[in-house]
């Protein structure tokens, strides 16, 4: 069940409804909002709820588990099971078609021809996603940062509660599973604030996302050869605005749902093209699994101690190259997580060597003072200059990740270069919806909070409205039909 | 302090958690109101998307049904003209999307 449409405005409707005449049985409303996120993915496939089950009582039995378990080597033991089986599932879904062709290919390459066992494995919608939260509750448990959960409807409803189910945020146990335990309340605010963020959400997806989608970015992603220069920058910038109203859209509506059931999430992007460094930017993009990555993956790699220098260098590097790969078996998510990860080396190195030269330069006697204008000149220069380092870096990148294959990624470089074609798709309504996205980067980050205190006390009918009127607006402005979510595929 | 008679997790729930239960019922009789008033703009302002969407149900004699009130309904908003306010501001729309340089 895709967000932008009939289908969830009226399961939404009966569910929030439902689970709010709930308010005081919370054991019959956890249940309720567990059937309701089962409803929710076996909507598009009912095979796939065994899967989700079957995670679900795998991360179950590891915390309980882990409980039980005085001894270290057991707990830890238990961990690297609990977390194998995860990755098994997530590896068998994600790369069973990736290491058959490698194999194939390998085999041939010795001269042994072998027909190896075929399945077409369609890929559950979500399945990163619910693994990496079983992970991460199995890891915080271990690590002491929380407790097991005794309830298994409590934890089957952490791993499965449909907002973030099929696309994040990936939510964190020691942030979602107290919620639990308290009882919900629904006040003024959060009327507000949940839909507010919904409309912003379905404004990004189903109107900014959608038509750069089909008006730009996919036709020179299809044949980048067809198109001149422009055009082909146009679709660089196109597709980083692109995926991020595509996601950031998706987590708005998410967030904002949860909300009106009366629960909190955590922001999952938080204006990452205003960002001046790469590092700053990946604490502000896709924030859920940029910080899972550090806690469960970078963490791993470094061990318990905090490590520094070259080894530091390579963890990071490592990190994003598996933050690649995790979005498909694909050379051109390699390429694009390796991009990142040098980039981010570079970028520490050289800042770390610029701040010591101005630590040096101001040990130094002073031979040219600069004045508080010069300052400001300087600040202004070097925030400018580490936007666009950062904003290049992004969407060079992109290209990699949006490239169905490497000839396409090379064909879209050679085009952007020789400086020739005419101008076919970059219109000035494409233009607009670019600098407009990035333009609000710039705004301040709580404008839907305060928006939300703002107009807290609005009467039901101007609500109803405000929210008829936008998604009237959305509605017949927008392109025809529902594009899905990119991060579904991943 | 009372007992909540559903806790499982022995918490002891203030006085003041029943006004916090009104104030949740309150807003949320506000929501609900909101977005039915939301769907019932859009049912007569852009009665053409529910006859998209009740054509894309599976086909039984029910969604059979739904279809002909659909197409019936969507019949009766254009006729009174409330459709032609969508269509307007698509049609504005479009012109100024179709600028070129």
């Amino acid at each position: 069940m895709l967000f932008p449409t009939f289908d969830f405005a009226l399961f939404f409707l009966v569910v929030f409804t439902a689970s709010w005449l709930l308010l005081r049985w919370s054991e019959p409303r956890k249940a309720f909002l567990l059937a309701a996120s089962y409803f929710f993915y076996g909507y598009w496939d009912y095979r796939f709820l065994a899967l989700l089950a079957l995670s679900s009582t795998i991360n179950y039995f590891a915390g309980i588990a882990l409980t039980k378990l005085e001894a270290d080597h057991a707990k830890r033991k238990v961990v690297i099971i609990g977390v194998a089986l995860n990755l098994l599932i997530l590896g068998f879904f994600k790369y069973y078609g990736f290491f058959l062709d490698s194999l194939t290919d390998i085999l041939l390459a010795a001269g042994l021809e072998r027909d190896l066992p075929f399945l077409e494995i369609i890929l559950p919608i979500g399945i990163s996603f619910f693994t990496f939260q079983g992970i991460s509750y199995v890891v915080d448990i271990y690590r002491g940062q929380i407790k097991a959960v005794a309830s298994p409807v409590e934890l089957f409803l952490y791993i499965s509660f449909f907002p973030q189910l099929v696309a994040g945020p990936i939510v964190r146990a020691s942030h979602f599973l107290p919620q639990l335990s308290l009882r919900p309340v629904l006040d003024k605010t959060a009327v507000i604030f949940g839909f507010l963020l919904i409309i912003s959400g379905l404004f990004k997806k189903t109107f900014i996302s959608h038509y750069l989608a089909v008006e730009l970015v996919d036709p020179v992603f299809f044949d980048p050869v067809s198109y001149g220069s422009i055009d082909i920058l146009a679709a660089q910038y196109g597709y980083a605005v692109q995926v991020y109203c595509d996601f950031s859209g998706y987590s708005d509506i998410a967030i904002g749902a949860a909300a009106l059931l009366g629960y909190k999430f955590k922001r999952n992007f938080d204006r990452p093209f205003a960002a001046t460094s790469l590092v700053m930017l990946w604490q502000r993009w896709h924030i859920s699994l940029s910080t899972w990555l550090r806690d469960y993956l970078y963490r791993a790699l470094r061990g318990p101690k905090r490590d520094s220098g070259w080894r530091m260098y390579k963890n990071i590097f490592l990190t994003m190259l598996l933050g690649g790969l995790w979005h498909g078996a694909a050379w051109t998510f390699v390429i694009w997580g390796a991009i990142h990860g040098v980039m981010l080396v570079i970028e520490r190195l050289v800042k770390g060597r610029f701040h010591a030269y101005v630590k040096r330069r101001e040990k130094a006697p002073a031979s040219g003072e600069t004045g508080s204008v010069g300052k400001a000149l300087k600040g202004y220069i070097s925030f400018w200059a580490g936007w666009f380092f950062t904003f290049h870096v992004f969407t060079v990148a992109t290209i990699f990740f949006r490239s169905p294959d490497m000839e396409t990624a090379t064909a879209f470089f050679d085009k952007m270069f020789n400086w020739q074609g005419s101008l076919e798709l970059f219109t000035p309504f494409m233009m607009v919806l670019i600098v407009g996205a990035l333009a609000v980067q710039f705004l301040p980050g709580n404008l839907f909070e305060r928006a939300a205190v703002r107009f807290q006390n609005v009467g039901m009918v101007t609500l109803g409205a405000l929210l008829g009127g936008s998604l009237l607006l959305i509605e017949a402005t927008g392109p025809e039909g529902v594009a899905p979510f990119i991060y579904f595929q991943f | 302090m009372t007992k909540p008679q559903d806790d499982h997790t022995a918490r002891v729930i203030p006085d003041d958690a029943m006004s916090a239960d009104a104030e949740s019922m309150w807003n949320v009789r506000r929501a609900v109101g909101g977005m039915l008033i939301a769907i019932f703009l859009l049912a007569i302002f852009n009665s053409e998307g529910f006859t998209i969407y009740a054509r894309d149900l599976p086909g039984n004699a029910f969604s059979d049904m739904v279809v002909a009130a659909a197409d019936q309904w969507n019949e009766l908003m254009t006729d009174l003209g409330l459709t032609s306010i969508a269509e307007s501001i698509r049609e504005a729309f479009l012109n100024l999307k179709e600028t070129q340089w």
